[in-house]
């Protein structure tokens, strides 16, 4: 399935990061980079098991361990579900989130295990640390090819590799806590590995995201590990996809609120999945 | 078929549908010998036909497995040279040392082989080493194997083959290998072997191709390492759900407690049977150490049961049987609709949000429709809410000042609460029943609510002979008992998003609701209660802010001593801070119809993962009748550690 309607999450827990999809008017090109990139074949589905750490200069690094569901219904709309694992005080806290093919706003629920309560929870919310990670709740969510105006600045090696530079200006302010997006495209793989992240008027960068390893799962492209910097506080965020597969036919009723209220009943479909 | 399949495809097309085979009828065969090189068997078949035989040449063409052991990842020659040495003094020999795919890091191959149990020997021997960042690569490699035939000469019939268009998955297991011996003509018996596949990254099949920009740091390897292990899929497991140490120090000169100290302790076990049936036991322990000159010393330890039930599970519905916490509603702290779980009462303003639950034996079905969920819930036992010791200084009846939470003032309630008993004994009765629809409209997630219910809260009734007869007191066993009415409860909730907000409304008709009138009759009224909060983000940033908007209406004839229309705002700020390492918390409910004050700021430490170190103030004030002002000799702050395992 062409990857145009199907973003959110994709690259298992937060990947969507990396695709940073764009939409232009002044420049063509850049627009059609950014719907390659958006477009970019991921499966009809997908499932991953990841561990996320929490880096910090003289602490300790925590660590989230989660697993994530996603699947593309046929009609466009992209469902996905975080549920965490660790650590214990927000293991099997789950996340179900719907992003619509057509431009309205995405919803999104909550599970608190503590209360046993499933919830909406605002959608619009675009800034704020996802779960104390360098990741805000923005870079969560599909970012639709018009979000953005795109313009190509330069072919540029990076690590090595051939990259399309690309800059990404949010159509309206208000759509985006960044002012600006500088992703390093990689031409074979079509992911952003390096991507440079603006905010506030700033001349130089607050975020980096650098990915540092992609593999090629059942014929897709997958940002196996990356890191998200905080380039003000040094803080960041490691990322590692341990297990991911794509087209499992996962069911459409694991993204209701049966499932996200009721961990154990995916249980049984992890095992299957992980062959246990 | 995807694309990367097509060149093996176009292989083997290519072979079989180009060569010809024979349909040989040899009088004798020589057994086969084989070479691994093109250029041994040229040799072999040279001398073959030098003594007069024919010769046939098959090249077998196999996918095969390979594994190597390897350390990756080095940035820097001298490093990977450095890591080699060691491997060598530890009896590694014919270690070879490369450069990775695009050339930017080096690796150290230690061994090569197809045979998977022998690299597994060496890997587990290496690990054992204490080396962790050794791993086990696997890619594909083609074997190519020169099968040459002897024979007698003979009488050669040509026949093309056809071409095999299909190829069952996986390709890149699949065998290529030509099925028919091909033969060769004496004077052509040399033939051009074919080149193996030039492998590009796009004829790799899945998971061969691996593009490390560079590897993550040493510190971050370590961390990846110990969780490499996947999700906890185990048919058993348990867990220390809370544990919690706490001391409150009273800070009102006129409190008659200096200090308490609280520990609690909660946990479960659950065996999942099957997919359907699972088991789960649960226990909590509390704690309560009261210390003061104004009250008796309180020592209370107290056990109890969790969520203890059997749980059956099926596509459309999942019922549970036992002991559960049953919540119900949308709205933070305050949910008209929640009436199905038992209060836990016994500290008071002291819990957060969602803690002052207790488990109470519940059937419970829940039903998965195609537009929503159908909740049916019966509570076969009634367990009223948990309160503390009548000597504790949460308990809701003043026995020394002579006043019950929720009264205002009354000279002749105060004597016969100062007198007088409280008969706590309850009836042996169900709790009711409940069914809740919930579906979502659009943006919109709703609930329906019907109930018949016995409210768990306690409610005090002044012992009707001794109202009719106030000299009765003296004789009569108790003056108030607690009671607990039952009652019709039909209610409703909504949640939506508006603007950058999140609204949550809520709302509950209640056929009975207990209150005493002016000359101390103990009655019940219909009634309302409701709810609207919003949820927002401000500055779009870590910090959450609820605030909600509550009342209660009760529809009396006559004067009553309760409050009969309360109007509150009550809410919750939190935000993190320093990279999520700190929380400022901050709880309030302030009385809009009378004062009545409740602020809780909390700081908190949260660093230390899976642990939690706070301190919190707990100020209380109000009018007599509230509860802020019931309980502002309260007002504490509190000094604690929780934490889970």
């Amino acid at each position: 399935m062409p990857r145009s309607e199907q973003p959110y999450l994709q690259f298992i827990f937060f990947i969507a990061l990396f695709y940073w999809p764009m939409a232009i008017y002044a420049d063509t090109s850049g627009f059609e980079l950014a719907s390659a990139v958006h477009d970019r074949p991921d499966g009809n589905d997908m499932f991953s098991t990841g561990v996320m750490a929490l880096v910090e200069k003289g602490h300790k690094p925590r660590i989230r361990q989660m697993i994530t569901f996603r699947q593309d219904r046929p009609n466009g709309d992209i469902v996905s579900m975080i549920r965490f694992k660790k650590p214990i005080d927000i293991k099997n806290t789950g996340l179900l989130t719907v992003d619509y093919a057509e431009d309205k706003d995405s919803d999104q629920w909550i599970y608190l295990p503590a209360v046993d309560k499933a919830r909406r929870v605002s959608s619009k919310r675009k800034g704020g640390r996802f779960v104390g990670s360098d990741i805000f709740y923005e870079d969560l969510r599909d970012r639709k090819a018009s979000a953005d105006k795109h313009r190509i600045l330069r072919k540029e090696k990076f690590n090595g590799m051939d990259t399309i530079v690309l800059e990404s200006i949010p159509v309206s302010s208000d759509n985006s806590v960044y002012d600006k997006r500088i992703s390093w495209i990689h031409e074979k793989t079509l992911l952003a590995v390096r991507l440079d992240l603006y905010k506030n008027a700033s001349k130089v960068p607050i975020k980096r995201v650098i990915i540092k390893k992609i593999e090629k799962k059942q014929g897709f492209w997958t940002a196996m590990t990356s890191v998200v910097r905080d380039l003000k506080t040094g803080h960041e965020t490691h990322m590692k996809i341990n297990e991911i597969l794509y087209d499992q036919n996962l069911l459409s009723e694991m993204f209701t609120q049966k499932y996200l209220s009721d961990p154990q009943r995916e249980k049984h479909i992890i095992e299957d999945l992980l062959g246990q | 078929m995807r694309l990367v399949d097509t060149p093996y495809l176009l292989l083997a097309v290519f072979f079989q549908a180009s060569l010809f085979a024979a349909s040989a009828q040899a009088a004798s065969t020589d057994q086969p010998e084989v070479f691994s090189s093109q250029e041994a068997a040229n040799n072999y078949i040279k001398q073959a036909q030098a003594q007069g035989k024919q010769t046939s040449l098959t090249v077998q063409r196999q996918d095969k497995q390979r594994y190597s052991v390897i350390f990756k990842g080095y940035l820097r020659w001298s490093d990977a040279i450095k890591q080699a040495s060691l491997l060598e003094k530890r009896g590694y020999s014919n270690l070879e040392v490369v450069r990775g795919r695009f050339e930017r890091d080096y690796s150290i191959i230690v061994l090569q082989s197809l045979n998977k149990k022998a690299v597994g020997v060496t890997f587990n021997r290496l690990r054992s080493m204490g080396m962790k960042n050794v791993k086990v690569h696997t890619d594909k490699i083609k074997r190519v194997r020169y099968v040459v035939m002897t024979h007698e000469p003979l009488k050669i019939k040509r026949k093309k083959l056809i071409a095999k268009p299909e190829i069952s998955r996986p390709v890149h297991t699949e065998k290529i290998v030509l099925q028919e011996p091909i033969v060769v003509p004496i004077e052509t018996a040399v033939i051009p072997v074919e080149p193996a596949l030039m492998i590009t990254d796009d004829e790799l099949e899945e998971d061969d191709i691996i593009i490390v920009m560079s590897e993550s740091s040493d510190i971050t390897n370590d961390i990846f390492l110990a969780e490499e292990d996947d999700p906890e899929v185990r048919d058993f497991e348990w867990s220390i759900d809370k544990l919690q140490l706490e001391t409150e120090l009273f800070t009102r000169s006129a409190s008659p407690v200096d200090h308490i100290e609280y520990i609690n302790a909660a946990g479960h076990a659950r065996w999942n049977i099957n997919n359907q049936w699972e088991v789960q036991i649960a226990a909590r322990v509390d704690g309560n150490y009261q210390h003061g000159k104004g009250f008796a010393e309180s020592d209370e330890l107290d056990l109890d049961y969790g969520n203890n039930y059997l749980r059956y599970r099926d596509k459309s519905m999942t019922i549970t049987m036992g002991a559960d916490t049953v919540r119900w509603g949308k709205v933070d702290n305050f949910a008209p609709t929640d009436n199905m779980a038992t209060l836990d009462l016994s500290r008071g303003v002291l819990y957060k949000w969602g803690e002052a639950y207790r488990a109470a034996p519940v059937i419970r079905s829940e039903f998965f429709l195609e537009q929503g969920k159908l909740d049916i819930v019966y509570l076969p036992f009634f367990r009223e809410a948990e309160l503390p010791d009548k000597e504790n200084v949460w308990y809701p009846v003043n026995s020394n000042r002579g006043s019950i939470l929720g009264f205002g003032e009354n000279q002749q309630l105060k004597e016969l609460l100062q007198n007088g008993k409280i008969d706590d004994d309850i009836d042996e009765t169900d709790g009711g029943f409940g069914f809740r629809f919930s579906s979502t409209y659009g943006a919109f997630d709703y609930d329906l609510v019907l109930q018949k219910v016995k409210l768990s809260t306690p409610y005090y009734q002044l012992n009707p002979i001794i109202q009719a007869d106030p000299a009765a007191a003296a004789s009569e066993r108790y003056a108030f008992k607690e009671v607990h009415p039952r009652s019709w409860v039909v209610g409703a909730d909504i949640a939506f998003q508006a603007a950058d907000m999140l609204v949550r409304i809520e709302g509950a008709w209640f056929s009975d609701l207990p209150a005493t009138t002016e000359t101390l009759v103990y009655k019940t009224y219909h009634g309302f209660k409701w709810a609207g909060g919003v949820e927002l983000y401000p500055g779009d940033g870590d910090t959450r802010v609820n605030v909600q908007l509550t009342g209660v209406n009760i529809e009396q004839k006559e004067k009553i001593v309760d409050r009969d229309n309360i109007v509150s705002l009550s809410g919750e700020v939190e935000t993190l801070f320093s990279n999520d390492r700190w929380k400022f918390s901050g709880q309030f409910n302030l009385g809009l119809d009378e004062k009545d004050i409740y602020l809780s700021p909390e700081i908190s430490y949260l660093g230390w993962e899976p642990f939690e170190f706070y301190s919190a103030i707990h100020y209380l004030d109000g009018d007599d009748n509230t509860p802020g002002g019931f309980y502002k000799e309260n007002t504490m702050i509190t000094f604690g550690w929780r934490g889970k395992y």
